[in-house]
This record gives structure tokens, sequence and C-alpha cells, in this order.
């Protein structure tokens, strides 16, 4: 009988044992990052061939691990609060973060309706957002999209479930562009209380992506590259912003129809790619040593030609390792962000993304190489 | 600890007595291991109960705040949750998450109990003998099914196909379903009305029907349960998912409940005439009836606490009575879905929240207990119930239960009276066992889909370099990458958490069954252990990794292989408790009292007839705690995070399959990346199925050489 039992628990025994013993090899000491999902494609591509690895499990976690030091470097689309920079001056021996931006990204704006590809801006959007404007067939949405037939259906809203870096993006344009959304809705944040009467919340982007695509009438916001995964390009909308354009205009001159070029300001429609997003950054300076001036905010950039929604994600690194107690890791770091501004910046197209404007990579890239131990 | 050893000793003497001088030396020796072998079981089950106290003081510090803003009645009753308001302080009310966590579960299990009592029927009475082994190993696999996949199988294949159905009858109303459904319930009262009682019966039967036809009526007009818009997020789609999810966890524990229904039961009932049914009903269920219970809280436990499939297919809007079609919202939901990106008061409303959830729990195992001893006490209410109506029939009609001596010459005359009488009975049973191979049909067709779906992508993507590679980073081109550092990590996750649940669980549970054999205060202890061990099982296992995460990783300043490995033994060790549990309290209580009186000590007992009598249920549970924690990937964020390359350091961070599926398929989703995920989800079924069937073998094993 004894041995029939100890037959019995080999089973586990074997297993048990089995994982104890591989458990034995050494350590590694990969450097460790965690945070945005956002970009997570692109670090962990650049990861691959660095002595790195992240794992992407939203801003906040990112930034909560950073302050308990149980990660090396953090992802993150959103700026750290003053509570948590004094929180992680307090457990981190006085180290401030330094913010280092990687990639541009756009939010794109998918909708499903039998109109197909629509024409939208700032103060519509902000009103759906924000429950001013319930029905397609609407005349605010109706006047941008001139010839189109827009159903007479309640608008289905699809935002994001749980907290996330796109959230913040999009409120944060949402709130810049519409005084509906700002009084109604408010700031940016991870989690806006989004007060249209009829939301889906989807789990992550793709989940976003699939409530618009399952769901007849509706309408979200996911990063360009879930749209395209999801099959959504064809019906992202254009989103209009207000901006000066030389145009050219007929005049009659003595008599005579001329042209003539006039600057005027006019709603400009541009649909989310590489080459419009990329256009965001094109500012004349960067000053990424004050996170407060947010120069790197690009959302609703001035700048000709640029997708309104753009945004920037950042990596976060203590500003002094040895400090924080990471002394071991700076190295892997360094080399990991030296690839990250070199060879790196060419591969984020393929994820759907635009690499950084040449001012803001030359600070970014002076930046990182000033972190020290 | 002074109960144990008084009672051993109370059970020794007479049987050292016996013995004789050849006895010796052995009843120190057996007294002392005894007390080893109590003290032992004593403590895991000790360890286990400090560490619900621990995980419930550790979350309950972390919610001052809530009830200092809000009181306790004002978060219990609050229909808001708004997290960052344009004007003013933030808003928690936890209202309209019980409603969620109650609707679905509920649904749920309405759908999910039934079924998996008719498959536990179907496989262990009723299908022939060859096909019960398939079947019932089919259903095991699902249980090893990572929850995200249950999800994604959601909203890929169920709501393209329910979501028509649904807009259909939302357009149509609930009134019309409501007709439909009790037309048919009519037709079914009375028509078994009639045949069981004559007319009178059929009349009673349609009396019903009307009456439920009316309150259907009342019910719809204010609540329009079932009024449109058809969303692709909803409490009906949610339902459907959740008790997919659980019908394999309740379908395996009540067949292993089933299993150890004393043979000579079964065949005596047979013997003295019942058909297969009634040998079911009046010698099956009431013995297994407590174990029945047990599994279906296990079930209710992952409902309750099911997060990453329900956070996919509900909608997860916070939504109270709202029509069954729409979007709703649950506790483990929004604990999953926020903690990782809440502020302070946000994180103390979602840990209250988890609190709220523990005590629902609670509440709903404490009144399944109730029914349970209710039913321990005497014969239930049920079982009276068929007693008379059994002494009743044998009056009218003569049951053959008399003459049991003689057969040869009293059987021709017998089965005439016979077969007069069981019409009635043969129908009843006939349309039993139609429901019960409905069941089967009902719940095996919609896990066999999810099955073929994983064996097919599965097959198609396996190669040596899809096990060996490491995971790919473009979910456009996963192509000559694999998943070997996750199935590595799984591999080294899942042995710590089996290491440290496996024993210190089944230990828990035996030490619950030698007090529950003593009766009395002991006895009651063992139901106030066994109650912890309920509220772990419905404790969502993203707080698990929470718990970790602030006693062990922060303060290390580490996450690794080792903080992810305890996370998932927490999530095990009620399941191998509960379970094996289950089983022990089956074991026949003269085996045991055999092996004492005959002067074995306890932990001989225990060991060598105890065990070996419950090994196949217990490995059972064990597989399906360990089918649970490989598929969990909402703790291992918090613990063991994850990781690019190959790695088994203990103290480092490792990466994990479900992980991997998780990213491919809620955080990325392309066509490329679902196949890959699918594959995935294919190996780690394959690697449970061969626990499963190492665990049936040695089981097969133990027990033949038992008989020999």
């Amino acid at each position: 009988m004894k041995r029939s039992n100890r037959m019995t628990f080999a089973g586990a025994a074997l297993i048990a044992s089995g994982a104890m013993a591989v458990g034995v090899a050494p350590a590694m000491g990969a450097s460790i990052g965690s945070g945005a999902t956002f970009p997570q494609l692109v670090y962990k591509d650049w990861c691959a061939s660095q002595n790195c690895s992240y794992t992407g499990k939203g801003s906040s976690g990112g930034i909560r691990d950073f302050i308990a030091g149980t990660v090396d470097f953090a992802g993150s689309d959103a700026i750290m609060t003053p509570e948590q920079v004094a929180d992680l001056a307090a457990k981190r021996g006085g180290v401030t973060p330094i913010y280092l931006p990687t990639l541009l990204g756009a939010i794109s704006v998918p909708t499903n309706t039998p109109a197909g590809r629509l024409k939208l801006d700032g103060k519509v959007l902000g009103e759906i957002f924000a429950g001013g404007i319930t029905k397609w067939n609407d005349s605010r949405i109706t006047k941008l999209n001139a010839g189109k037939r827009l159903p007479n259906a309640d608008i289905t809203v699809c935002v994001r479930a749980d907290g996330s870096g796109t959230s913040y993006g999009f409120s944060n344009y949402l709130t810049k562009v519409s005084t509906t959304y700002r009084t109604k809705v408010g700031g940016a944040s991870q989690t806006p209380a989004w007060a249209a009467p009829r939301i889906i919340k989807g789990t992550g982007n793709p989940g976003v992506a699939q409530c618009v695509k399952d769901n007849a009438n509706s309408i979200g916001y996911v990063d360009l590259g879930d749209a395209a995964n999801a099959g959504l390009t064809g019906s992202v909308a254009a989103i209009g912003k207000f901006e000066k354009r030389t145009v050219t205009v007929r005049v009659r001159r003595a008599g005579r129809l001329v042209k003539v070029k006039r600057t005027r300001t006019i709603e400009a429609f541009t649909l989310p790619s590489p080459a419009t997003i990329a256009a965001a950054g094109n500012l004349k300076s960067f000053d990424l040593s004050n996170p407060s001036k947010l120069q790197y905010d690009l959302v609703n950039s001035s700048a000709p030609g640029a997708y309104p929604i753009t945004i920037t994600t950042f990596i976060l690194a203590y500003s002094d390792y040895s400090k924080a107690g990471k002394s071991g890791s700076l190295g892997d770091i360094k080399s990991f962000l030296n690839f990250a501004y070199g060879a790196g910046q060419s591969t984020v197209g393929k994820f759907g993304f635009a690499p950084l404007p040449k001012p803001m990579l030359a600070a970014a890239k002076a930046r990182a190489a000033a972190l020290q131990n | 600890m002074t109960p144990p050893p008084a009672a051993t000793g109370a059970v020794e003497p007479p049987g050292s007595a016996a013995r004789g001088p050849r006895t010796l030396r052995r009843p120190l020796a057996g007294r002392l291991a005894d007390r080893g072998y109590l003290a032992l079981a004593g403590a895991s089950a000790l360890a286990a109960v400090a560490l619900v106290a621990y995980l419930i003081a550790k979350t309950a510090q972390q919610t001052g705040p809530v009830w200092d803003t809000f009181g306790v009645l004002g978060f219990l009753t609050g229909t808001e949750w708004i997290v960052s308001p344009a004007q003013g302080d933030p808003v928690f009310g936890a209202l309209p998450f019980i409603y969620g966590t109650v609707a679905t579960s509920a649904i749920a299990m309405l759908i999910a109990v039934p079924l998996a009592v008719g498959i536990a029927l179907a496989t262990t009475v009723f299908l022939p003998r060859r096909t019960r082994g398939p079947v019932a190993s089919l259903i095991d696999l699902l249980a090893a099914v990572p929850s995200v996949v249950f999800g994604f199988w959601g909203i890929v294949v169920l709501v393209p196909w329910a979501n028509p159905g649904l807009e259909w009858i939302a357009e149509h109303n609930l009134r019309f379903l409501a007709i439909v459904t009790v037309l048919l319930a009519a037709a079914a009262l009375a028509s078994s009305g009639a045949a069981l009682r004559g007319v009178l019966g059929g009349a009673a039967g349609l009396l019903a029907a009307v009456i439920a036809l009316t309150l259907a009526g009342v019910l719809d007009a204010p609540f329009g349960l079932l009024e449109g818009p058809v969303l692709s997020g909803s409490y009906v789609l949610a339902g459907l998912v959740l008790a997919v999810m659980v019908l394999p966890i309740i379908t395996a524990i009540t067949r292993e409940v089933l299993a150890t229904v004393p043979r000579d039961q079964q065949e005596a009932a047979l013997a003295l005439g019942a058909t297969r049914w009634e040998m079911v009903q009046h010698s099956m269920l009431p013995w297994a009836r407590s174990g029945i219970v047990g599994a279906s809280a296990l079930g209710l436990g992952r409902a309750m606490g099911e997060t990453i499939a329900l956070a996919l297919v509900l909608g997860n809007v916070p939504n109270i009575f709202g029509s069954l079609v729409g979007p709703g919202s649950t506790a483990a939901g929004v604990i999953a879905l926020e903690t990782g990106e809440a502020g302070d008061l946000q994180l103390a409303a979602l840990t209250a929240l988890a609190i709220i959830l523990f005590v629902l729990t609670m509440v709903v195992n404490g009144i399944a207990r109730l029914l349970v001893r209710r039913g321990a006490a005497g014969p239930g209410l049920l079982t009276r119930v068929m007693a008379r109506r059994a002494t009743g029939e044998s009056v009218t009609g003569a049951a053959p239960m008399p003459e049991p001596e003689d057969t040869p010459a009293a059987r021709p005359a017998v089965t005439v009276r016979v077969a007069e009488v069981s019409r009635e009975r043969r129908i009843r049973s006939r349309v039993s066992e139609i429901m019960v191979f409905g069941a089967v049909a009902l719940g095996v067709v919609p896990l066999a889909f999810v099955l073929g779906k994983i064996f097919i992508s599965g097959i198609g993507l396996i190669s040596w370099d899809f096990l060996t590679e490491v995971q790919p980073t473009d979910p456009n081109d996963v192509a000559g990458y694999g998943i070997g550092n996750a199935l590595v990590g799984t591999l080294i996750l899942t042995g710590i958490a089996t290491a440290l649940a496996a024993p210190l669980g089944i230990l828990t549970s035996l030490f619950m069954s030698e007090l529950a054999a003593m009766g009395g205060r002991p006895r009651r202890v063992a139901d106030g252990i066994g109650f912890f061990v309920d509220v772990l099982l419905g404790m969502p296992s993203i707080v698990a990794g929470l718990t970790v995460y602030l006693a062990i990783v922060i303060p290390t300043q580490q996450f690794s292989a080792l903080a992810g490995g305890i996370a998932l033994a927490i999530v095990m060790f009620p399941i191998v408790v509960r379970s094996s549990d289950e089983v022990l309290r089956l074991v026949p209580h003269g085996l045991k009292e055999a092996a004492l009186a005959l002067g074995a000590p306890r932990w001989r007992t225990a060991w060598s007839v105890v065990l070996p009598a419950a090994i196949p249920g217990i490995l059972t549970g064990v597989v399906l705690a360990i089918a649970r924690a490989s598929g969990e990937t909402a703790p291992l964020l918090f613990t063991s995070l994850g990781l690019q390359t190959y790695s088994t350091a203990l103290l480092e961070p490792i990466s994990a399959l479900p992980q991997l599926i998780f990213t491919f398929t809620v955080q990325v989703r392309t066509d490329e990346s679902v196949e890959f995920a699918w594959a995935a989800t294919f190996v780690l079924v394959t690697f449970i199925l061969m626990l499963n069937l190492i665990a049936r073998l040695t089981a097969r094993l133990a027990n033949s050489r038992e008989t020999r």
C-alpha cells in the first residue's frame, strides 16, 4: 500500500522537483521596464536586440513600479503628478524622473456608419463624448459631411474600460478643443467620466476597435496600429482643425478673373498617417529639461499639416541611478536608449508610429547620454 | 490542539489492547507519529486561516478613506462610479457592481449547474461505458483553458452567433419569449400532470402555467429585461460565457463525487427493481448532494471572481436593472480593470469592493453549507418527499420490493403488475434520461467548439521551433518565433505553486476531516476552516497578486518567479482543499473506523486507508487547481511581471504562457497574433491533458494494487 501511495504522488512530485531543478540556473540580470501599453510593441522590438525586457501593464502601473524601484525604467504616456514626484524622491534617495520622449503616435477615430469615412472635428467629438450629440444625423455632423447620408440612429460610443494612456491623450485633446467637453467631462484623464448616454467599454485598444466593428452606428478611439489591425483604416475619420493656409482664389480685378494667393483660416481635415503624425513635431524648438513646460505635448499641434490627435510617449528614467539603488543597470539602459535614438527610430513606422522630429530627437539623445550613476 | 491527542488516546488503547504484546512498542511511537501528523495538518490549516486573515486585514486596512468619505451605507447603495469628474470630487458607489456580480453569476449558475449534473450523470451512469472516459476528459481539458481564451471565444464566436438571436428576441419583446417558454412549460406540466395524476393533474399543470404567464407579463412591464438595443457587451453574453467557463470545474468534481457512491448501494437499488433513473434519484443524488453543492460553490467562486473574460463581453458599464442585453459591470471586473491605474481613493474603493466580494462569497457559501447541513442531519426534504411518494406508490400499485426472496417463482406475476404501474415510472425515467442526454448535448457542443478551434489552430502552427523559440515582438510577423520562454516560465511558476499548494491543501483537508470525525467543537472548527477556504475561493485572483506585490515584491524591490508562484499557490490552495474535502468526506466511515479499530494510528489510517480511497478525486482536484493557476494572467503582472527572454532564475522576472496569450489577444490583436494565441493555448491545454492522464493512470494503478 505504501508503494501505491508513492506511485500516486509521483506525478506531482516530479513536476515540482523538475521546476525546482531548473530554478537553480544563474540569474541573467536584464534591465527591466514596465508601463504604457501604447508603445509596447516598439519597446519590445527594441529590447529584443538589447539586454532588456519590457512588459505592458498601463502607464500608472509603470509609474507605480518606477516609484517602488521594482523596475529599471518605466513607460508612460502621462506626466507624473507632483505627489508621485515627491513620493519618488522620498523612496528612491531623492531622485527626480527624467522624461525621455521616444516616438510620436496618433489616436485615430474609427466610426461604423453606412456613410463610410467621415469628417469630424474637435467640437463635434467633444459633443459626442460629452453626450451633447446623440444621433448621427445631428446637423452639426451633417454640416461637416455634406453629401453623405447619415442615419437617424443613436450613437454607440466605444471607450476604454481600463485606465489608459490612449484615453489620457484623447481626453487631453478634447479638453483643449471643446468647451462642452471641458465643462461636462473635464480635463485629461486616464479614466475620463464620459457622459454619452450609450457607452460600451472595451478592454484594451483592440477591445475598443472590436466594439466599433461589432456595434452598428458606433464611434471609438484607438491608436493607428490597432485600427489597422482591426481592418478599420478605411473608416477612420479625418479630423478637422482651423489653420492658416495659403489658398489660391480668383478675384475679379479690372474686369478680369485673376488668381491671387491669400492667407485664409480654413478648417483642414487631416487623416492620421506617419507623415501627418511627424508633421505635428515640426515645431521650432524643444525644451526637455522642464517637464512642467510640456513642450513635448504635441496634441493639437499648430504645425501645418499636422494630425491634431498626435501624442508623445515617454520612457521615465531615474536622474541618478546609484542614488536610486540601480547603479548596475545604467549601462544596459544607456545602450538601450542609444539604440532607441539611433537605429530604433527607423523601425517605429511598421507599428503605426512616427519617429521623433529632429530637434526633439537631438534633445532627447543628449538628455539620455547625460544619465548618471 | 488539546482535543486531537485526547481523542487519539481514546481510540488508541482498545486497539493496542486487542493487538496484544506484539504492539507493545507501537502505541508510543504511533501516538507520537499521530501527534506529529495532526500537528502538521493543523499547522497547514492554521497557515491557511492566517493567510486569509492576513489578506483580509491587509485589504481592509486600505479601505478606510472610502468609509470615511461615503459612509458604509452610502458606499453600498451608491449607484455612481465617477473616477475623474469634471467638477468636484470622485464618487464611488458599489451597488451596480454588486448587482452585476450577482446577475452574471446567477445566469451562469442557472445554466451551468443543471448541465454539469446532467453531464456528470451521463458520464457515470447513462452513457455507454466506452464513451464515458472521452467525454469526461474533454470536459476536464476545458478547465485548463485560460479564462482570457473563453472571453476571446465569446467575442469572436459567441457574439456574432448569439446577438442576431437576441436582437430578434428584443424586437419581439420579452413577452413573446415568455409566452413561448410558458406555453412549452405548460404543455410539459400538463402532460406530465396528466400522465401522473390524470385529469386533475393536467388541470393543475395548466393552472400553474397560467399563473406563470401572468407573472412573466407583470414582471416584464416595468423592467423590460430583454429590450433592445442589443450591444456587443451584455449581461446575457457574459452569463453564457461564464456558464461555459464554470461548467468543466462543476462537472469534474460532481463526477468524482458520483463515482464515490458505493457500488452496492447502486446495485441494491437496481436489484429492487428501480429503473436507472430511479437508482440515480434515490441512491446517487442524495448521497452526492453535499458534493454537488460543494462543486457548485467552486464554480460560483470562479464565476464571481472572474475578471478578464467578463471584461471582454460585459461592456463594463455600471448599470442596474437595465436590459439584460445591454452592458453591465462586475466587482471583480472593475477591480481588475482599474487597479492598474487607480489613484488613492479609487484604490481604496476598489479594495472595498474586493471585501464586499469576500462577504458575498461568504453569504452564498454559508447558505449552501446550511442547505447541505440540513440534508446531512437527516433525510432532506427532497428525500422525504420522494420516500413518501415511493411508499404511496407501493400501496396503490404493487412494487416488487416486498418480496425479494421468491423471485424466480413470482417473476411472471410481478412483471405483469409492474408493467401496469411502471408505465408512469418508465415515462418519468425516460423523460429524465432524455434531459440528461440533452444536457450532454447542450454542454458538450460549445465546449467541443472551443476545443476544436484550439486544436485546429494549434496543430497548424505547432513545430519544434514554436515550442523552443522566444516570443515574437511584431504581431504581424510571428513566423519563426515561439513560446519557448513562456512555456518554461509557466512550468516553473505552476511547479512552485503546486509544490506549495498541493501538500498544504491536502493536509488542510485531512485535518478538517479528522476534526469533523471527532464531532462537537472540533467539527465546528473544521466548518470554520472550510468557511475560510470558501472565502478564498471567491477572491479575484488579482487580489492575491496585489497582496504578494505589497508583501513580497515591494520590500524586496524585485519581481520574481518565486513571488508569482506564491500568488498562484494562493489561487490553487482553496481549490485543492475544497475538492479534497468533498472527496474525503465521502470515504466510507466504516473503512476508517475499521482501520482505527484494528489499532492503526490516525496517521497510518489517513495514509494507508483514507488517502488511497480518495486519491483519484484528490488528484482531479489538484489537476483542476493547476489548470486554473496555469491560466492566470492578472496576478502575474504584479508578481512575476513577464520577461521577453528565457530565464530559469527564481529571483528574476519570468514570462508565462497566459500572459503571452493575453498580450496577443487583448493588448494587440491581428489575425496572425490570434492564431498564435490559439496555438499557445493548445500547448497549455496539452500540458494539462498530460497531467490529467498521469493523474488518472497513477490513480488507477494505486487502485488496482489496492484490490490485489
